[in-house]
């Protein structure tokens, strides 16, 4: 894996000729004081692993229902490449490679590991070196995933692999900002709107199976919250919440029959019991919120290495089952804890 | 990468092409530098044994003192170290050197090469090192962003007439539109301030100065109204050669006068103004630097230019001017003066001048007998001077224009430039010329196709060159003088049987001889101290040798007494005294920039001085500069003298000479000076401290240089990077970028060896969403009840190659290599899985032969010349997936396996018409032995030139009227015509960042077509291929006697193309340096085309056949207006 030689290149002391220090380049601050740009010319590697196992699904209304006896396990490990382009401007770019693994009691062991959708982006921090700090950022989601099913029958019971992409691009705007208090506290917010755009994709459902068709994935709006503690010039801590509201899902088959191909919504009616006991249908929508919580410790041992381990979890959210059988995180995510770890190295 | 290095440790190179052999690197690290300094590997007696050692002593030394000297002007002191590399390997490059500072990286030659006349003489490693590290640091200093990313590329390309549909434009008729940008963003200055401020820093840092030499060029550039404008001086465009040298001239002139002018260093200033925001003009740092505006400052430094030198020149004609006449081959434009040369724009008079071939003549010689002359121009010329042709001393030109009579020829084919400021010398009985040449005589023949290659042995040498009359011409062979490598300069002895020359060694000049033949060679000096020297010549006597020995920043004149083996001084002032050379009556002649009758300047002028009595005269007084005096036998005097359009040979009559006694202040009586001999600091020993390379002390900083392409199908973001040594010239490139398509690229070449080898591999995934339209029943007659069905896919290929390739010389270039790739296919259904369905490769020779200079990025006119390409492959291609493959049967054959051969011949020519009109000729022609599958047939239509990929046609004219990628077929014959005319030129506007130089419109057109095979005779269907009922019923389409069936309509024979179109194209600059040509294009093509799939290009691909015989698509693309603009891609 090509990251490996150049992890040993940046801690191979004779290799400093390649990335050895320059005056160009901003100092390195603890985590509280830290701009929410890099200093300019210092770039970060970071591996980061993530697991989660999971026995449940969000169903109708984003209620989690277990699976019989089914785990389903979506672990990614993501190299991210991160620059201070100047000292208010940042790119970065992170590539995560997926595997989901899903066992249950009849002998089902299903897995895929393939390459999932990128991020790149740019942030943009107009002022530096003030008491708190407001940045901008523009995210573009590349649909390099993987996103064929494994085979052309649709349907949780004709499973026999994961898609890790799902085809579509995004496009995200966001607001950042960070308020300190004192050199120990920080309370960073975001706010970002995300823009799915439409595309042909090969696993919407048609009659008997997938097949290629339209999708228009529902545009986001997101808000994180977040506070750290600096314990020490190594060492915070850090709590944080996400909320962010998924719009409605439209999709479009063209085909024999079709000659205007019209996207339309992905919701369903139901068979319902109100509460007066009576029976009817209830509309579900995998439109809703999606709430997680999660804490972080970060440890700086030196100034050319990051470790950091966190936990997060699923505190709310809304119909997953459209996509879940597909794994695809980004539309249906499974809820549970998430455990993750991560290891930088910087220069 | 540390093994290459490892294996590669014998070679050595940095600013050459190549590596050299035996050569050995040293690496010596100091407190802020490392020093790669070279040592050859031969024995100490060989001739090219080398080392380094002393030059690193000194440079380790100049350089640590230099540090802070430099830094402190920016407040920028670098942690790292600035890598230093010392190539004195002596193939061509001499007297100069570069700097990167993003790498921490300076480079130059270490042996100075002939003098400077632009600059003057001056101390050649601290001089040197000090410009580059200038510049290292001042770019530093300046960038407004990360030194690891040097710039961000964005791009983006709207292909075809969809795009316009979706967003919901509906052009009538139909109008193909093709529109992409590309746009580099970069950090920049403009050259007065890059170049003209790194002469200024190293004057700030005392190590440059503002010389005798500097001062006539800037005066003579005034004078003779040949000060770039504003616009033109901020672009490097027409600063090539001595444009380029005035660039730095008036840059660094421009630069004093700033500090002067605001009392305050402002120039370095604008290095931190620069680092704090980017500027999209460098006009905008000026004004925040100085609180005016450019056009302000530049105008006041013109206002007081023109004063200063108009009261110089007043002075110095008031002292009775002496310059003789011109010794021109015609009379200089400029010198035709009048209104009309006086409108023309900077620009333009020097393309006026250019098209009389401005050129420096310069360090002529006349002949004992007076019969020949000879010159450096280009090259060392010769000439015959016959009876009633020697004007120039009675004030007549000595070559008429009209002249048929005057015979020259080019003594040194080659036109090796080291000669460029040397005087050559005529055997005493004018039968031979010694000049400076280049070891090594190759055949013509061999040298023009560049098969003759003998590197590491190209070296300065001594060459005694003789000639014979045949009509009116001269044939001229030279032969190197064996012994005398590394001379700059020599002189025969009175008798002829000796020479005496100067030769250069680690970083110090020092006095030779060698019998006439070469034998016997003798050392004379020994300075080991960097002193160098110019001029030599014998007395009359042949008892002394004379000469110009510049030590501790100061040229003097010395005579070496050849029986006693001392040096004795003539002079020792503060002057500079050049070029010395004896009279036939022992008299001194040379160049001196004594402050005479204008105390306040000096000025190179001719002085005689008399040994006997110390008497020096002034035998010039030019408003110029004079230098090189050669008297004749007559005393007529030649001199090469510097004037606005360069250097330039003037002769005076003997009568004329100005020969009047000065008080030359500094020249020793006959008892000698009692000036202190000049003692040479001790250095430091290098050769202990030094360590072999390794990849800690050779290895480049990591660069990388983000990317954005757009298109409508497509967003894809990405970086190059590449790792890359000093001295071994390796370059690991890593390419990727990520969208809707991955690509990753890893591409390593070595430049260690003489051919440039470069093997790689790439990865490039790709995901294409169109539409395919069905019709339920098959039959195209019947309406309604046709369907489209959107679909997606991703494919995948996989390629590898390994190329070897080399520039044979500046025309020729070869490249032999071999790549193999694989395809493969996924979509739903297939998970993960690739399924591979192509296997392809092959192994081939290209070879380009280019004459006109034509660099397709950066010329929009090319003139003269032609560009001639052929290569010929052999390939082979495999089937692994006949279903996946599309069809086993193409063009009526089953084809699965198969091999092929390939050649195509693209030729261009480049008519020069008067009035910068030019005709352009193109050819193109291309054979496939055999039917083959479509994607190894060749592939012609318009493509954008910022479309990437491997089409047929170039990135010009040929058949921009149909589609891209849609005519096939085995065999190829175009030919296109091309008229362009320009528009307007010497626009010199300067808009923003942006540079616009100039604007031409062509018009061309296209004929010729591209056949393939067809079947002929019973056939039958097998899916929507054909396949013959019999053998032998396929055939080959004869060119223009057969019509092209593949891409025919129905009931329409596309015997031959025919397309004509026209494009505007606009030369531009952008960021100062970099081009960013534009074009707008227009073109019709006059038959409809069918083919292969989408023919139309709308996205939406017909499953039905074109007929009942046919694998086709039905799709038709009708005769289409075709448009294409591109901002910033080049054409």
């Amino acid at each position: 894996m090509w990251p490996l030689p150049l992890v040993l290149l940046l801690l191979d002391p004779a290799s400093a000729g390649v990335f050895g220090d320059k005056t160009m380049r901003g100092d390195w601050r603890p985590d509280v004081a830290s701009e929410l740009v890099l200093p300019r010319g210092r770039w970060v590697l970071d591996l980061t692993a993530a697991t989660r196992a999971s026995t449940e699904v969000r169903g109708a209304f984003g209620i989690p229902a277990p699976y019989d006896d089914a785990v389903f396990r979506t672990s990614t490990f993501t190299i991210g490449v991160e620059t201070g382009l100047s000292d208010r401007t940042t790119l970065y770019l992170r590539a995560p490679w997926v595997d989901h693994h899903l066992t249950n009691g009849l002998g089902a062991n299903i897995r895929t590991t393939a390459l999932g959708d990128a991020h790149s982006g740019v942030r943009f921090q107009p002022w530096v070196g003030r008491a708190h700090a407001l940045a901008f950022g523009v995210d573009l989601k590349s649909p390099s995933g993987l996103e064929w099913p494994a085979n052309t029958r649709g349907g949780d019971a004709h499973t026999e692999g994961f898609l890790t992409g799902t085809g579509t691009t995004n496009v995200s705007v966001a607001t950042l900002g960070r308020v300190r208090a004192g050199e120990s506290f920080a309370f960073d917010g975001r706010v970002a709107y995300t823009h799915k755009f439409a595309s042909v994709v090969g696993y919407v459902v048609e009659i008997g199976g997938f097949g290629d068709g339209w999708l228009k994935p529902g545009d986001e709006f997101r808000g994180d919250l977040a506070v750290t503690e600096q314990l020490d010039d190594h060492v915070s801590v850090r709590l944080s919440g996400t909320a962010r509201y998924v719009g409605s899902y439209l999709v479009g088959v063209s085909g024999p029959g079709v000659t205007k191909l019209e996207l339309y919504w992905l919701g369903s009616e139901e068979p319902y019991t109100y509460d007066d006991g009576t029976v009817g249908t209830i509309e579900t929508d995998p439109s809703g919120w999606f709430v997680d919580a999660a804490a972080h410790v970060t440890v700086t041992p030196s100034k050319h290495v990051v470790l950091s381990a966190d936990a997060s979890a699923s505190m709310l959210g809304a119909d997953g089952r459209f996509f879940t059988h597909l794994g695809l995180e980004e539309f249906s995510p499974a809820p549970g804890l998430t455990l993750g770890a991560s290891g930088a190295v910087r220069w | 990468m540390v093994t290459l290095l490892a294996l590669s440790s014998a070679y050595a190179s940095g600013g050459y092409d190549f590596n050299l052999p035996n050569v050995q690197w040293h690496v010596l690290e100091t407190e802020h530098f490392y020093f790669h300094w070279p040592e050859s590997t031969l024995a100490p007696t060989d001739e090219h044994w080398f080392t380094t050692e002393e030059s690193a002593e000194r440079l380790a030394q100049i350089a640590e003192l230099q540090y802070a000297k430099v830094c402190s002007q920016f407040n920028y002191f670098p942690t790292e170290k600035t890598h230093i590399l010392l190539y004195d390997q002596t193939e061509g490059w001499q007297g100069d050197g570069f700097a990167i500072a993003e790498m921490d990286f300076i480079g130059f030659g270490m042996n100075w090469g002939p003098i400077f006349r632009e600059r003057g003489r001056a101390e050649s490693l601290s001089d040197t090192f000090t410009h580059e590290f200038s510049h290292v640091i001042s770019l530093k200093a300046y960038l407004p962003y990360s030194e690891d990313l040097t710039g961000f590329q964005a791009g983006g390309l709207l292909e075809d007439e969809e795009w316009l549909r979706r967003w919901g434009l509906h052009p009538k008729p139909s109008v193909n539109f093709d529109v992409a940008t590309d746009l580099t963003m970069s950090a920049h200055t403009p050259f007065w301030w890059a170049e003209g401020g790194a002469e200024y820093w190293s004057h700030q840092a005392g190590e440059n100065k503002w010389g005798s030499s500097r001062d006539a060029f800037l005066r003579m550039t005034v004078l003779e109204d040949r000060l770039p404008s504003e616009a033109e001086w901020t672009s490097r465009v027409h600063t090539e050669g001595m444009e380029g040298e005035r660039g730095y001239n008036n840059g660094y002139a421009f630069n004093l006068w700033l500090k002067d002018r605001f009392d305050r260093d402002v120039v370095s200033a604008m290095a931190t103004i620069s680092h704090d925001h980017f500027h999209w003009s460098w006009d905008a740092v000026v004004k925040q630097a100085t609180g005016e505006d450019m056009h302000t400052l530049h105008e006041a430094w013109k206002a007081d230019l023109t004063a200063h030198y108009l009261k110089q020149r007043n002075r110095t004609e008031a002292g009775g001017l002496v310059a003789g006449h011109e010794l021109a081959m015609t009379q200089p434009a400029y010198e035709k003066g009048g209104p009309d040369w006086d409108k023309l724009s900077w620009n333009a008079k020097k393309e006026e001048l250019d098209q009389e071939g401005e050129a420096w003549y310069q360090t002529g010689a006349i002949s004992p007998d007076e019969q020949f002359f000879t010159w450096f121009e280009s090259g060392q010329l010769l000439q015959k001077i016959k009876p009633g042709e020697w004007g120039p001393v009675s004030g007549y030109r000595p070559w008429k224009p009209d002249s048929t009579r005057a015979a020259w020829n080019d003594v040194h084919p080659e036109g090796y430039p080291d000669g460029a400021e040397m005087r050559p010398d005529f055997s005493p009985d004018s039968t031979k010329l010694l000049v400076t040449g280049t070891e090594g005589h190759v055949p013509d023949a061999l040298a023009a196709l560049g098969l003759y290659h003998d590197p590491g042995n190209h070296w300065p040498v001594l060459e005694v060159c003789s000639w014979t009359e045949k009509k009116d011409d001269l044939h001229v062979t030279c032969d190197d003088l064996p012994n005398t490598v590394r001379a700059t300069e020599g002189a025969y002895s009175p008798d002829g049987k000796s020479i005496a020359f100067i030769r250069y060694g680690d970083g110090t000049q020092d006095l030779w001889t060698v019998s006439a033949d070469g034998s016997d060679p003798k050392r004379l000096s020994d300075w080991g101290d960097g002193t160098q020297m110019n001029g030599i010549d014998w007395s009359p006597d042949g008892r002394f040798l004379l000469t110009s020995l510049f030590q501790d920043h100061d040229a003097d004149l010395w005579l070496y007494e050849v029986a006693t083996a001392t040096w004795t001084p003539l002079t020792r002032s503060e002057a500079d005294e050049f070029d010395p050379i004896f009279d036939a009556h022992g008299r001194v002649w040379f160049a001196s920039d004594r402050a005479g009758d204008a105390p306040d300047y000096g000025k190179f002028d001719i002085y005689t001085l008399d040994l006997a009595t110390r008497e020096v005269r002034q035998q010039t007084n030019v408003l110029g500069g004079a230098y090189a005096p050669v008297p004749s036998a007559e005393g007529h005097l030649f001199y090469t003298g510097v004037t606005g359009h360069g250097f330039r040979n003037f002769a005076v009559n003997a009568k004329e000479l100005k020969d009047v006694v000065v008080d030359y202040v500094g020249v020793c009586p006959v008892a000698g000076c009692d000036a202190p001999p000049y003692v040479a600091p001790v250095l430091p020993e290098v050769r202990a401290l030094s360590v072999a390379p390794s990849p800690k002390n050779t290895l480049q900083p990591f660069s990388a240089w983000p990317s954005l392409r757009l298109s409508d199908k497509n967003v894809e973001l990405g970086a190059g990077a590449i790792l890359a040594d000093y001295t071994e010239k390796h370059y690991l490139g890593f390419d990727f970028s990520v969208g809707k398509d991955t690509y990753l690229s890893l591409d390593y070449t070595n430049d260690m060896f003489w051919p440039t080898i470069d093997v790689g591999y790439s990865r490039y995934a790709y995901k294409s969403a169109y539409s395919y339209q069905d019709d339920l029943d098959g039959l195209p007659a019947t309406t309604g009840d046709t369907y489209t069905v959107d679909l997606k896919y991703e494919q995948v290929s996989d390629d590898a190659w390994l190329y070897v390739s080399r520039y044979l010389n500046d025309t020729l270039w070869l490249m032999v290599g071999a790549d193999a790739d694989r395809y493969a296919f996924r979509e739903t259904g297939d998970g993960a899985h690739w399924a591979p369905y192509v296997l392809n490769a092959g192994v081939g020779v290209m070879a380009e032969w280019d004459t006109s200079g034509f660099n397709q990025d950066g010329w929009i006119n090319p003139q003269g010349g032609r560009h001639v390409t052929v290569a010929l492959d052999r390939r082979f291609t495999r089937l692994l997936d006949n279903d996946l493959a599309g069809a086993v049967v193409d063009d009526g054959q089953r084809m699965d396996k198969y091999g092929f051969s390939r050649v195509q011949v693209d030729w261009s020519e480049f008519i020069a018409i008067a009035g910068r009109h030019t005709l352009q000729l193109d050819f193109t022609a291309g054979y496939i032995d055999k039917n083959v599958m479509g994607w190894d047939e060749f592939i012609a239509g318009g493509k954008h030139p910022y479309d990437w990929g491997s089409g047929t046609i170039g990135n010009n004219v040929q058949f921009a009227g149909f589609e891209g990628w849609s005519l096939y077929g085995e065999t190829m014959l175009m030919a296109n015509a091309s008229y362009r005319i320009p528009l307007a030129r010497d626009l010199n506007l300067k808009t923003g960042p942006v540079y616009t130089e100039s604007v031409y419109l062509q018009a061309f057109g296209t004929a010729g077509n591209v056949w393939s095979y067809r079947v002929e005779g019973p056939s039958h269907l097998e899916g929507y291929s054909v396949v013959p009922d019999a053998d032998g019923s396929v055939r080959r389409e004869i060119p223009f006697l057969d019509y092209a069936s593949k891409n025919s309509v129905a009931g329409r024979k596309n015997y031959v193309l025919n397309d004509v179109g026209l494009e505007l194209r606009v030369r531009q600059m952008i960021w100062d340096d970099w081009d960013w040509d534009s074009f707008l294009k227009v073109a019709y093509g006059f038959q409809p085309t069918a083919g292969y799939g989408d023919v139309n290009a709308d996205l939406i691909q017909s499953a039905v056949a074109r007929d009942a015989k046919s694998e086709l698509s039905t799709e038709v693309e009708p005769p289409t207006l075709r448009v294409y603009l591109g901002l910033g891609t080049g054409w």
